[in-house]
Order: C-alpha cells, then structure tokens, then sequence
C-alpha cells in the first residue's frame, strides 16, 4: 500500500526559476504595491461632531461598518467596505491614503489637492459678484470639518463627471475575491508522506475562491459591470517547485477508487525527492474584466493563501 | 445690531400681542419681510420692533417647517424629499440629508413625533445675511430609530428631552431657512 505512482495526471509541472509569465508577474507585483481598494468613508458623524436637532442619535453608526449589501456611497457608505484582500488600480480619489468615492450624492467633489469634498451652498446664502459659496467637508469628508467657504473659483475636481475606470475601482471592491483555502494529501490522517510519491493538492470551491463573480457601480446614470474569475492556480511546493492547475482540484479520499494514485487533475505526481517537512502555498490569478460608459479593460489580481506543512519520510522497504 | 432676548418661551404669542398680527402662530411661512438696513433701522424704531417680530414669526414658522420636512424625509427614508429645501439650507441641509442617507443604509427608519417648545432667543437684521437665533426643548422621547424590517429600536438609540439651538437664516429669495442646527445631550430640559 505505498505505492502513490501512477502518470497521466494532466497537471503541469513547472522547475523552479522557470516563471510562466515574467511580464505579467512584474504587472502583478505593481498591482500589489499599489494598495487596497475600498470606498469607505469618514463616518457621518465623529465625536466631536454635534447632531442635528432632529437627529440626535446621528454618531450611532460610528461603531457600525453598515450593510456591504446596501447603497454605495460614502456615509456610509461607506458603505462597501474592501474585504478582497486588496489588489488592482490605485483610487484616483485618496486622502492619507485611504481610497475615497472622487463624487458624493451630498458632499459633492473631492479636490485631492486639499482632502475636502465641495458642493455649491443650497442655496446660496448672499449674492457675491464672481464668486461662489461652497460646502467644504475636508479630511476626506469629516462632517467635524465642515464649514461653508466663498471662492472666487471652482476647486479641482469640480462637477468631474463620473469616471468608468473609478467606478470599476469601486465595483472590484463591493466583491470579494479571497485567498485559496488548502488542503494536501498525504497528511498525518491520511497515512505518511514518502519521497517519490504522488502528493494530491486541492483547495475548496466556490465563487469567492474561484470565481465567478460579478459586481457593479453606478454613479448619476453611469453604471459599470464588473466580473472576476480564476485562471489558475499555481502550487508553491515549498521545495521551489511550482504546480498549475486548472480548477480547485480533487479532493483526497483514502477510501476513493484512485487511493494510492495521482491526483486526475491537480497533484505533485513525481513526489519529493528527499525528506523533510515542506510548506505549501497557492496563488489563485484572477483575471478582473469591467466594462461601462463605452470603455472596458481586464487585467490580473492575484490572492495567495497561507502555508500548510507536509511532512515527507524517507522510502522504507518492508519486507515480509 | 440689536439682540433681544425673550424670557418667554411662547416667544410667537409676545410678538402677537405686542405687535397685533392676528392668525395663528407660525401659520405663514411664506411671509418674509423685505430687507432692512440697520441704519434705517436704528433710525426708526418703530419700524425695527415690527420688522424684528415678522423675522422672528417667519423664522419659528421655517423652524417648525424642517421639524416637519425632517420628520416626512426620515419617516420615508428619503434624503431627497422636496419639502427639506424649502425649510432647510446648508450646512444643515447636507447635515440631515446624510443622517438620513446613513440611516437608511442601515436599513433604519424613524418613527413617532417630535414635540417641539421653541424660542427665540435673539434676533441680528443687521448682519448680512440677516439671523433669527431659536431655542427649543426638543421632546425626542418618542421619536425612535427603529430597523425597517421588524421596527425594533436601533441598539442605543434612545430618545430624551434635550435642549436643541439652531439658526434661522434669511436667504436671498426673501424666505427663511434653518441653516444649522444641534442637539445639546449634555442640557437635559
């Protein structure tokens, strides 16, 4: 019962050093640094922020993330919160690096030059020759730093209409995209891992793990659909080979019919090749398409589990 | 500038009866008062006293107005009811229109009434734009936030009678509007 050989198993096998695509890999690492994606918010109100006479209890959500599900928007809105693990093009809206909403149904424009958003005062409290009164929320909407300003000039950003490619931004973050949930065979419930013996590598299903999924954003009748799926998986043996599969994998069953054999679609066949406790890790690649206001783009994310350890003994021959 | 402050609460019922507008109090909130300098005004004092009780009914009558808009636009969840910018400007307009908008993505409503005793405490023609400054003890106690789907109150929302300021402020267009507004929770009244 130790034999775990067996070929034909269609997973590729990949030496190590020998990366599959060096140019999208520089992409990806870019993609990384620049940062997570959210659309979160400065709640409505801080604690130092009075309600108003009608809503005395307006701080209570502070300690709320509110519905993921619900509206878009800051307020809240916040509403969505990222929970993808981060990942795909920067916020063209920030403030101290927190990616922000660029428009507000109710606070109006960002100016990035300055954290504030600008609506034109409703209505205009006097009439000033050349100039304007505006609501300014700064510190990226922070109703405590609220105050009503007369410019001679519109802020940056200023009635900006909506933009596809930060709308898709904000679609990629109402969905969510997790990191790979693995399993390994064998383990210690499974029987021991020798050298030379086919290892089977699955991770659990699903949209949130494999896609697909689908999302979209709308803003003042401007609406960008946005879908995610998983192209790949690629297994980190821990030993500086890496596998690819094309799906989540079969899961090992020590009673199953191929007990002892190959994994039929995702496994290290050959085995390791010398003793030792290893660690393994997956990548998922996504790929991310949105399309909308007559432009559509795709481009790569990836999200890349934790390790698991696997425990490899050396070939014995039992005789009897 | 002048400031009167009235020592009474039914502050609408003083200017009635110093000034003989008949009709009932706050009942014409259309009625705004053309625009008086403070020279003209110190001038003729007369005219001023008549002018500071038409601002100060036109600035109760806006008052009463966005307690009611307001009370319309949380009931419906709406932060785009047409009759808050009739009572309301901004700051505050922005102000009630976002707590609305939050509590709405909670999936959360309000429900009850608010029972308002409201006053002025001082009126300013002179400043450009001219301001009614109004005091009210806000009975909020039965006025809940409470979740749509099953109306139960919203886990630390609990209604009081606090003091509550706000400013009324006359607009170009000759209408009075609340421009700001706050809950005092730490004046119980």
């Amino acid at each position: 019962m130790l034999t775990w050989g067996g070929r034909g198993a269609p997973a590729r096998r990949v030496r190590a050093g020998a990366a599959r695509r060096p140019a999208a890999g520089a992409l990806l690492a870019l993609l990384l640094i620049l940062g997570a994606a959210g659309p979160a918010m400065a709640r409505a109100g801080g604690p130092d922020v009075n309600c108003p006479p009608t809503q005395y209890d307006c701080d209570i959500w502070d300690d709320d993330p509110g519905d993921p599900g619900g509206p878009g928007g800051p307020g809240g809105g916040g509403n969505g919160g990222e929970t993808g693990g981060g990942g795909g093009p920067a916020a063209k809206c920030q403030w101290n690096g927190r990616p922000l909403p660029c428009y507000d149904e109710f606070l109006g424009w960002f100016n990035n030059g300055d954290g504030c958003y600008y609506k034109l005062a409703e209505p205009q409290p006097s009439v000033v020759e050349g100039k304007q009164w505006y609501v300014q929320t700064c510190n990226g909407g922070d109703l405590g730093a609220q105050d009503q300003v007369l410019l001679d000039a519109a802020p940056a950003g200023f009635e900006a209409p909506p933009d596809p490619a930060e709308l898709a931004r904000q679609a990629l973050a109402s969905i969510r995209l997790l990191p790979p949930r693995l399993k390994v065979a064998p383990r210690r419930n499974t029987g021991p891992g020798l050298v030379g013996l086919p290892v089977w590598m699955w991770a659990s299903p699903g949209p949130n793990y494999f896609g697909p999924l689908h999302g979209s954003k709308s803003d003042r009748g401007l609406t960008v659909e946005i879908s995610a799926k998983v192209d790949r998986i690629v297994w980190d043996m821990g030993n500086g080979d890496t596998v690819t599969c094309d799906g989540p994998g079969t899961p090992y069953e020590v009673d199953g019919p191929r007990a002892g054999l190959t994994s039929p679609d995702c496994g290290y066949d050959d085995g390791y090749r010398a003793t030792g406790t290893y660690r393994i890790s997956a990548t998922t690649h996504w790929t991310v398409s949105w399309s909308g206001g007559g432009e559509s783009q795709s481009f790569p994310l990836t999200r890349t589990s934790n390790a698991v350890p696997i425990e490899i003994d050396e070939l014995q021959v039992v005789t009897g | 500038m002048r400031v009167r402050h009235s020592r009474h609460r039914a502050a609408c019922l003083v200017v009635i009866a110093a000034v003989g507008i008949t009709g009932g109090c706050g009942g014409a909130p259309e009625n705004a008062p053309g625009p008086v300098s403070g020279a003209a005004a110190a001038a003729h004092p007369p005219a001023d006293a008549a002018a500071e009780a038409a601002a100060e009914k036109a600035a109760l009558a806006a008052y009463s107005g966005y307690l009611a808009a307001s009370g319309t636009a949380s009931r419906r969840g709406d932060p785009r009811h047409p009759e808050l910018t009739r009572f309301l400007a901004d700051p505050l307009l922005t102000r009630v229109r976002l707590a609305i908008r939050e509590a709405k993505e909670h999936g959360a409503m309000r429900t009850g009434k608010l029972v308002s005793d409201s006053t002025v405490t001082s009126v300013d023609l002179a400043a450009e734009p001219p301001t009614v400054e109004i005091q009210d003890c806000l009975d909020a106690t039965g006025w809940r936030l409470v979740y749509a789907r099953d109306r139960k109150p919203v886990p630390g929302s609990r209604g009081g009678r606090w003091l509550s300021t706000a400013t009324a402020t006359r607009f170009p267009d000759g209408r009075w509007r609340i421009s700001a507004g706050q809950t005092h929770q730490d004046q119980p009244c």
